[in-house]
This record gives C-alpha cells, sequence and structure tokens, in this order.
C-alpha cells in the first residue's frame, strides 16, 4: 500500500498535478502513513526529480513551478499533523528571504520547497525582508542557516546590511550564511562573506545540505 | 507607396553618405541596420536608463518621476558616449500593470515592484478587461510622465537620435497582473482563462504603443522580460506570446518593431527553430542576447548571422549584463572582440549591445564596451585585429 501511494505522489509533484496531491496525502494519512514518511518518501523524490530535470534543461521554469506549488499543496495538508519530535529529526533549520526592497519569490520558493523536501526546517520570511527581520527569526528558531536571496542588482547591498547585523547581534559564529538569486554571483557572495552560493535552487541545496556537514 | 519610396530614398542617401567615408549620425546607423544595410560601424544600445540617470546625479526614482531629469541625464550620457540609441526605462516595466490596477511599491534608488497583482481570482479577469477598455487607460498611473519624457527626448535630440519608445509586451504584462505562479497554474489547468488575460493586455499594450507612434517616435522596443526560456517552455511562448505579439506589431505598423529572446543556450539544438518560430511575429531584428561564449550550441554566432539574414532580418547579439556589472574592461573588451569576431563580416544589420547596463558599473566598462565597439566594429573590419588571419 504504502508503496503503491508514495509512487503516485512522487509522479504527481514531478508532474505538478497541484489539485491531486493534497488528495494523495489525506488518502495516505487515512492509511496511518506518518507524515513525515509520505514527505520524505512519497513528495520530496517528486520534487528532487523536478529540481534534476530543471538542471539538466529537460525542465522549464513552469514545470519546476508547478512541482513546488503540487508540494506545497501537499505540505498544508501534512505539516500540521507533524510532531515537534518528527521535526527536530530535520537536517536543520534554515531562516530564508528575498532581502529588503526585492519582492520576488519565485526563485526563493523553489530554494524553499526543494530545502523542505530534502528534509530541512525552513522558516520562510517571505520577500522584502529587512536585516531586522532575518535577525528575528534567526534568533526565536535558532537557526542554523541564513539563506537570502537577490533578483535584482539594487538590493545586492541590503545583503550586506544582514551580514552586518548579524555580526552586530553576535550571532555570525552560530549561522551559516548562504546567498543566491539572479543579481549573486561567487564573487559577490565572496565580497560580503558569505559562506556559500547556490546558482541554481538544486545547488542550493547540495550546499545546504554540505553546510550541516553533509547530513 | 510614397512613403515606401520616401524611405528608399532615405536609406539610400544614407549609404552614399556612408560610401563617401563620412561618419553617421548615430540614428542613421540605426536606420540603416533595421534596413538590413551595413552602416559606418557597428552600432549599439542597451535597454533601462537607471545606470545613465545616476551618473547625472539623479535617483531613479527622481528622474524617473520627473521627465525633465530624465531626458537631460540621457541626452548628457549621448553627449559623452557613442552609443547610437538607448531604449529609456526606469518604471518601464510597471507602467501597463499599474494603469491595469496592479499596487506598486517605488524604492528610492530601484525599479518599482509589484507588490499586489490585479487579478488575483476568475471574477478580477472582468475588471482588466474594462480597464485596458478605459478612456483614460492612457492617463492612469505614470503613462503621462512617460510620453512627456519620450517628447522631450524627440524635442532634445534633434533629430540624431533614434528615439525608440519602450512599451512593455502582452504576456510579460499578464505575468504581472496576475503573478506568475497563478498565471502558471492556469495555463496548465485553464488556458482560455489565461488567453483572456492575455488579451486584454494585448489591447492596453497596443494602445500604448499607438500613444508613442503619435509622438513621433522613430522605433518601438516592447519589453518583455518574462518572454524567454526558462520562464516558458517554447510551446507555452508559441501560444500565449507569440500571436499577441505579432497583432501588436501589425497595429503599430509601419514603425520598426524589437523584441528580444535570451536564454537560447537553453533550447540545446531547437535554438535555431525557436527564432525562426518567433521571427514570424514581424519583428525587424533577430536576437540573441546571451549567446555567452562557454556553453550552448547558439555560441555559434556565424550560424546565427546567417539564419538571420536567410530570414531576411537584422540581428543583434548581447553581452551579459553582469559583466558590464562585474566584469573588467580587459574582459568586456575581449567579449565585444569575440563577439565581432564570430559575427564577422558582420553585414547587412548587425548590432552588439550590452544588455543592459546595470544601476552601480563601473564607468571604466561602459567605456570599455563602446570603446571596443569602435576598436573592432568599426567598418571595413579589420581581420587581424579580430584575430581571424
Amino acid at each position: 500500500m504504502s508503496k503503491e501511494v508514495f509512487d503516485k505522489l512522487t509522479k504527481a509533484v514531478l508532474e505538478g498535478d497541484f489539485d491531486a496531491v493534497p488528495t494523495l496525502c489525506r488518502e495516505a494519512t487515512d492509511a496511518g502513513l506518518e507524515p513525515m514518511a509520505i514527505i520524505n518518501e512519497g513528495m520530496a523524490p517528486g520534487a528532487r526529480q523536478a529540481g534534476i530535470k530543471f538542471s539538466n534543461g529537460e525542465y522549464f521554469l513552469p514545470q519546476l513551478v508547478l512541482a513546488g506549488e503540487a508540494m506545497n499543496a501537499g505540505l498544508e495538508v501534512l505539516l500540521p499533523l507533524i510532531t515537534t519530535e518528527a521535526q527536530a529529526q530535520a537536517k536543520g533549520t534554515i531562516v530564508i528571504g528575498s532581502v529588503e526592497g526585492d519582492v520576488h519569490d519565485i526563485g526563493k520558493n523553489i530554494v524553499a520547497a526543494l530545502l523542505v523536501a530534502n528534509g530541512f526546517k525552513v522558516a520562510d520570511l517571505g520577500i522584502d525582508v529587512s536585516a531586522a527581520e532575518f535577525i528575528d527569526k534567526v534568533e526565536s528558531e535558532n537557526a542554523d542557516i541564513v539563506a537570502m536571496g537577490s533578483y535584482m542588482s539594487t538590493t545586492l547591498p541590503q545583503m550586506t546590511a544582514v551580514m552586518e547585523a548579524l555580526k552586530e547581534a553576535n550571532l555570525r559564529e552560530q549561522v551559516k550564511v548562504m546567498v543566491g538569486g539572479a543579481a549573486v554571483s561567487q564573487a559577490f557572495a565572496d565580497k560580503i562573506g558569505a559562506d556559500d552560493y547556490g546558482e541554481d535552487a538544486a545547488q542550493a541545496v547540495e550546499k545546504a545540505i554540505e553546510l550541516m556537514g553533509g547530513a | 507607396m510614397s512613403g515606401n519610396n520616401d524611405m528608399k530614398a532615405m536609406v539610400a542617401g544614407m549609404i552614399e553618405k556612408r560610401d563617401q567615408g563620412k561618419k553617421l549620425l548615430p540614428i542613421e546607423r540605426i536606420v540603416l541596420t533595421v534596413a538590413h544595410q551595413t552602416a559606418d560601424r557597428i552600432p549599439s544600445a542597451f535597454l533601462f536608463t537607471e545606470w545613465v540617470v545616476n551618473r547625472a546625479g539623479y535617483t531613479c526614482s527622481e528622474a524617473a518621476a520627473d521627465p525633465e531629469k530624465h531626458s537631460d541625464a540621457i541626452v548628457k550620457f549621448f553627449n559623452e558616449f557613442e552609443f547610437d540609441t538607448l531604449f529609456p526605462g526606469i518604471e518601464t516595466t510597471v507602467i501597463e500593470a499599474e494603469a491595469l490596477g496592479c499596487k506598486l511599491k517605488r524604492p528610492p534608488d530601484s525599479n518599482p515592484q509589484i507588490i499586489e497583482h490585479a487579478v488575483k481570482t476568475e471574477a478580477d479577469i472582468d475588471k482588466l478587461e474594462e480597464a485596458a477598455e478605459a478612456d483614460d487607460l492612457l492617463e492612469r498611473g505614470h503613462y503621462p510622465v512617460r510620453f512627456e519624457l519620450f517628447r522631450l527626448l524627440l524635442q532634445k535630440t534633434e533629430g540624431k537620435y533614434a528615439i525608440i519608445a519602450t512599451p512593455m509586451q502582452p504576456l510579460p504584462v499578464a505575468v504581472q497582473v496576475c503573478g506568475y505562479t497563478q498565471l502558471v497554474k492556469w495555463m496548465a489547468t485553464k488556458p482560455f482563462l489565461v488567453h483572456r488575460i492575455v488579451e486584454a493586455c494585448t489591447n492596453a499594450c497596443i494602445r500604448a504603443g499607438l500613444g508613442y507612434r503619435d509622438l513621433g517616435v522613430h522605433g518601438i522596443t516592447s519589453i518583455a522580460a518574462w518572454n524567454s526560456v526558462p520562464y516558458f517552455t517554447p510551446d507555452q511562448l508559441w501560444e500565449f506570446d507569440t500571436p499577441y505579439l505579432a497583432r501588436m506589431i501589425q497595429a503599430l505598423a509601419p514603425l520598426p518593431f524589437i523584441h528580444y529572446y535570451w536564454g537560447l543556450r537553453l533550447l540545446g539544438d531547437d535554438w535555431k527553430r525557436f527564432l525562426v518560430r518567433q521571427v514570424s511575429t514581424g519583428t525587424f531584428l533577430m536576437t540573441d542576447l546571451d549567446p555567452d561564449p562557454q556553453e550552448g550550441p547558439s555560441r555559434d554566432l556565424a550560424a546565427f548571422r546567417e539564419l538571420a539574414m536567410s530570414m531576411h532580418k537584422s540581428y543583434a547579439v548581447g553581452v551579459h549584463a553582469d559583466l558590464i556589472h562585474s566584469g573588467t574592461p580587459t574582459e568586456i573588451r575581449e567579449r565585444v572582440r569575440q563577439y565581432i569576431a564570430g559575427l564577422y563580416p558582420c553585414e547587412n544589420g548587425c548590432m552588439v549591445v550590452p544588455n543592459a547596463i546595470p544601476a552601480g558599473s563601473p564607468e571604466e566598462n561602459v567605456r570599455a564596451f563602446i570603446d571596443a565597439i569602435n576598436e573592432f566594429g568599426t567598418f571595413p573590419l579589420d581581420k587581424t585585429k579580430l584575430r581571424l588571419n
């Protein structure tokens, strides 16, 4: 039973079927399957495969976004059912957001969905996030990683502002920083002292796993 | 018919001037290029004017709100650099969306951004259609400021520069009014709704274009942003972008009309078929804005040039904005050399452009680009300099 449901979920996420995924999730929980297992063995492989297909050029952005939407639709059903204990098994906690002045959210949403698919607990601050909001969330979530996105060259200075704020709040030593987005490059990441740079969503997930010690 | 003969006579006069070894005016280089002729030097242009206004001492929001300052900054730029035209824009990408009901945030030194989409539910599509047909559409939001900018540019450049207006393109406006994720979901589940939305956006874009045409601008470049892969699949573009864009081009005839594609390398070996399909819109220019010399079949610039010429189109290759922003003058010069060498002999309508000059780009990089165009792109091209011997 479980393998059959998981396979259906993997396929539905991969195909971006955001209507079918919540239904399948409910069927799976009704059948007694654990929510974390449904995420990790059912939906996550579909999201990962979508990320790989996008990286390979086999998928275009709409297909990746629909896979992310399907994943999110399933998470809406499952996350309320996940116990604190299960959440503690996450690979790490990541605070993610598009920096202040930047309202682009597609790339950031894809990264967030793939991080969840890969077992991270993700606190998504959304768009136009100030340095103070990043700091507050890092503290309240006791985050392991801050992931910032900038999609316009004019918002790049906000990444520097977050780095400075982390230092001022004495948080820089305890939290890793990842950056990405259309306006960001490895050179810029190096310049501001970020720990890592993800060129695309799939690479961002790889880098996050590396930063957590390859868990 | 007489208009056609006038155009032929004008182009013939420019060719004669070129053949006499005289330096052409920037507008003459552009006219010859869109007429599939060879100018005295490969012309260059770029999108957006944040860098231009910052350099003149204005913030983006200040210049965007004040056409006098914006146009002064552009004229100052033309006087100091040898670009042949530019496609003015700070608020360019959001004018239509705002007029159609989107709410904006206007940061002091950046492009305005949409913070609330006009179409959130299916019921909102009726309102969108009404807005696109409204008598006062072109008086809404910042439209009057944009029209004043182009009127001033026409006046201040005194016919020496091609003034190219920059309305948005239908599908990208549809993305803005709905939000990308919502539009993509409807494309997958309710394509008829998407056609209604793009249809309404087409009407709005055509009305804006006609407004610019009435001012006397010399051409139109539609601002796209979302019209390329990987944002949509080639089939989605074929269904939701190409036919509407073609209608816009036909509505604004006889103005030369240019639209862009980039990311062609993502199409692999299919990139030529994609371009051939897209020129069915009637565009005057075929573009390969990000050939990326390191990867992808679309780096084959000779094939790109031959394809454009076989389709009777002018052709433009773009240097990525990142290189202008973060590269070195040496890297920029080398990239321009590579592209001109790749497009050699660059006849019948060749352009090499920086896709944009992002805010914060070093001035030496902008100069390096145009110096390289002068060095390598002045006809007759020097094969030794281009390392083609």
